[in-house]
């Protein structure tokens, strides 16, 4: 496993300090432009391991480096094991940089003291640091259960296959879960569900942090499935 | 005696192709030359033999150890071996250093003395970016970072493909190196049969996923022959019941052929008005694979 994660970080060096610079500009841009240093940081937190995730699956498929990969002494499950453990430490430091890049964006807009002005909407005042966490944690929610569903057709297929079925899955599984949340049953839970949520701050964070560990439970399940998946292709 | 690598009827079989109950072994102290026509099944059974993918039927041994594909007999021995493909399969995104660092993470035994040694000598600079290599120079990678971890077993697929004669000659010296010891060996997939003459020790010929032939490289060097014949004269020698029946490779060009000879010196003794050369190994497998045959 160590060794696919030194080879997934060896592959992307390059590309993840240039995407964290891109990022970083990207994000601070985006807080101007949207007013709101949440909106920014989520987006950072996003965008990072999803071009991660894309970038180190084509890799794979360039110059036969997934077959060769396969003659070094590495186990497939182990191959598969790296390949979610880099992508999870890409997600977790893109959410702690989202998060930085939030916390830089207020710093600045408090210190200038724009009342009013431009960077108004920008203050740690509308953009609390509990805000903050809470977009990042469910932007890596969000990116975990993506994860955890595009990383086992990406170990089935190979990435070239894989990108044909990953936005069917993932529009089928929107289409379902609107059509799940659209009945009468199903809004009148929502509605009591929220007002329990908006009703105390910790209802909020216990909302989002079992979020996130039903999200990583569902990933690493993802992972032995991937697994398996993965020792039975043939290169 | 315990093989380096002993394959016994391995069988894989595809919609359009299949690989017939083959026979390969590579003792230590030997180099063994696979040869074949492209998609002779050579890539096959090197996949098979590194676990890449699953034999149909068969037996695969390494180091004496029976292994298949996902076991974890096999992961620990691939530690042994050294693989170079016929391309550099490094990510072009990374440079030469990092492509020793992913080697220090992926084998023990991993020496980067050796490593940036070979770099040095094949003028790999260390931040030299895969991408920007030209072939020749990623086969050069290749081959230093297979050998930098001391394996007791190299494979070979075309690893000498895309080198110009100074390059070859240059890998084909390392190799002679790696061999000196007598417990090293060397599974080497090729069409530039050149190189085995210079190289190999055995050489192993298969077509179309059969065998064809298995035999020592001096067999075909030293003793077989091409006997260059007119076209009566050929006729003299297949009446002549020379040959025993089926052994007969030939190609006839108009009025003379070329006639594959197993032993020259004796085709020589009881043919003594035909002229006879010795074989080339591309001689020998093209008579034997496309050959006219009786």
């Amino acid at each position: 496993m160590k060794t696919m994660m030194v080879s997934d970080f060896c592959a992307m060096k390059s590309a993840l300090v240039q995407m964290a610079g891109i990022l970083a500009a990207a994000g601070i841009v985006m807080a101007w432009a949207m007013d709101t240093a949440v909106g920014a940081a989520a987006a950072v937190g996003a965008m990072a391991p999803f071009m991660y995730l894309f970038s180190v699956g084509a890799l794979d498929e360039q110059n036969g480096w997934e077959r060769f990969r396969l003659t070094l002494p590495l186990t497939r499950r182990q191959v598969v094991f790296g390949r979610y453990g880099s992508t999870a430490v890409v997600a977790v430091a893109a959410a702690v940089g989202g998060l930085l890049v939030g916390l830089l964006v207020t710093a600045v807009a408090d210190a200038v003291g724009n009342e009013g002005g431009l960077l108004a909407g920008l203050s740690s005042a509308q953009n609390p640091p509990e805000a903050l966490v809470c977009s990042v944690v469910l932007t890596l929610t969000v990116f975990l259960v993506g994860a955890a569903v595009a990383l086992p057709l990406m170990a089935r297929f190979g990435m070239t296959k894989a990108t044909r079925f990953v936005p069917l899955v993932v529009v089928l599984a929107m289409v379902l879960g609107i059509a799940a949340l659209d009945t009468p049953l199903s809004s009148g839970v929502l509605a009591e569900w929220g007002a329990w949520v908006t009703g105390d701050v910790w209802h909020g964070a216990l909302l989002v942090g079992g979020a996130l560990l039903v999200a990583a439970v569902l990933y690493g399940a993802s992972a032995f499935i991937a697994a398996r998946l993965y020792e039975q292709r043939e290169f | 005696m315990e093989y380096l690598v002993k394959i016994d009827n391995l069988e894989k079989c595809y919609d359009d192709f299949s690989l017939h109950a083959l026979n390969l072994a590579v003792e230590p102290g030997a180099v063994v030359g696979f040869v074949g026509a492209n998609g002779a099944g050579k890539t096959t059974t090197l996949k098979a033999l590194l676990g890449i993918v699953e034999p149909d039927g068969g037996a695969v041994e390494l180091f004496g150890e029976r292994v298949t594909a996902n076991s974890s007999a096999l992961d620990r021995l691939k530690a042994r071996i050294g693989v170079v493909l016929d391309t550099c399969a490094f990510p072009g995104t990374c440079t030469v250093k990092a492509v020793g660092t992913i080697g220090r993470a992926a084998y023990s035994g991993w020496n980067a003395d050796v490593y940036e040694e070979l770099c040095q000598r094949f003028d790999l600079a260390p931040k030299k970016k895969v991408s920007e290599l030209s072939r020749g120079m990623g086969m050069k990678l290749t081959l230093a970072f297979a050998l930098a971890h001391d394996p007791e077993l190299l494979v070979l697929d075309e690893a000498t493909a895309g080198l110009d004669p100074m390059a070859r000659e240059e890998v084909l010296d390392l190799l002679r190196a790696f061999m000196e010891d007598g417990r090293h060996g060397i599974l080497m997939s090729t069409h530039i049969t050149s190189d085995l003459e210079k190289i190999a020790d055995e050489v192993v010929c298969i077509d179309e996923g059969t065998l064809v032939f298995d035999l020592p490289k001096d067999a075909i060097a030293d003793t077989a022959g091409v006997a260059r014949c007119r076209a009566a004269e050929l006729e003299t020698v297949l009446e002549s019941g020379y040959f025993g029946a089926g052994e007969t490779f030939f190609t006839q060009h108009g009025y003379h052929a070329d006639l594959l000879v197993p032993d020259r010196f004796a085709f020589a003794r009881t043919f003594p008005h035909i002229a006879v050369e010795r074989a080339t190994i591309e001689d020998y497998m093209a008579l034997r694979l496309r050959g006219e045959h009786r």
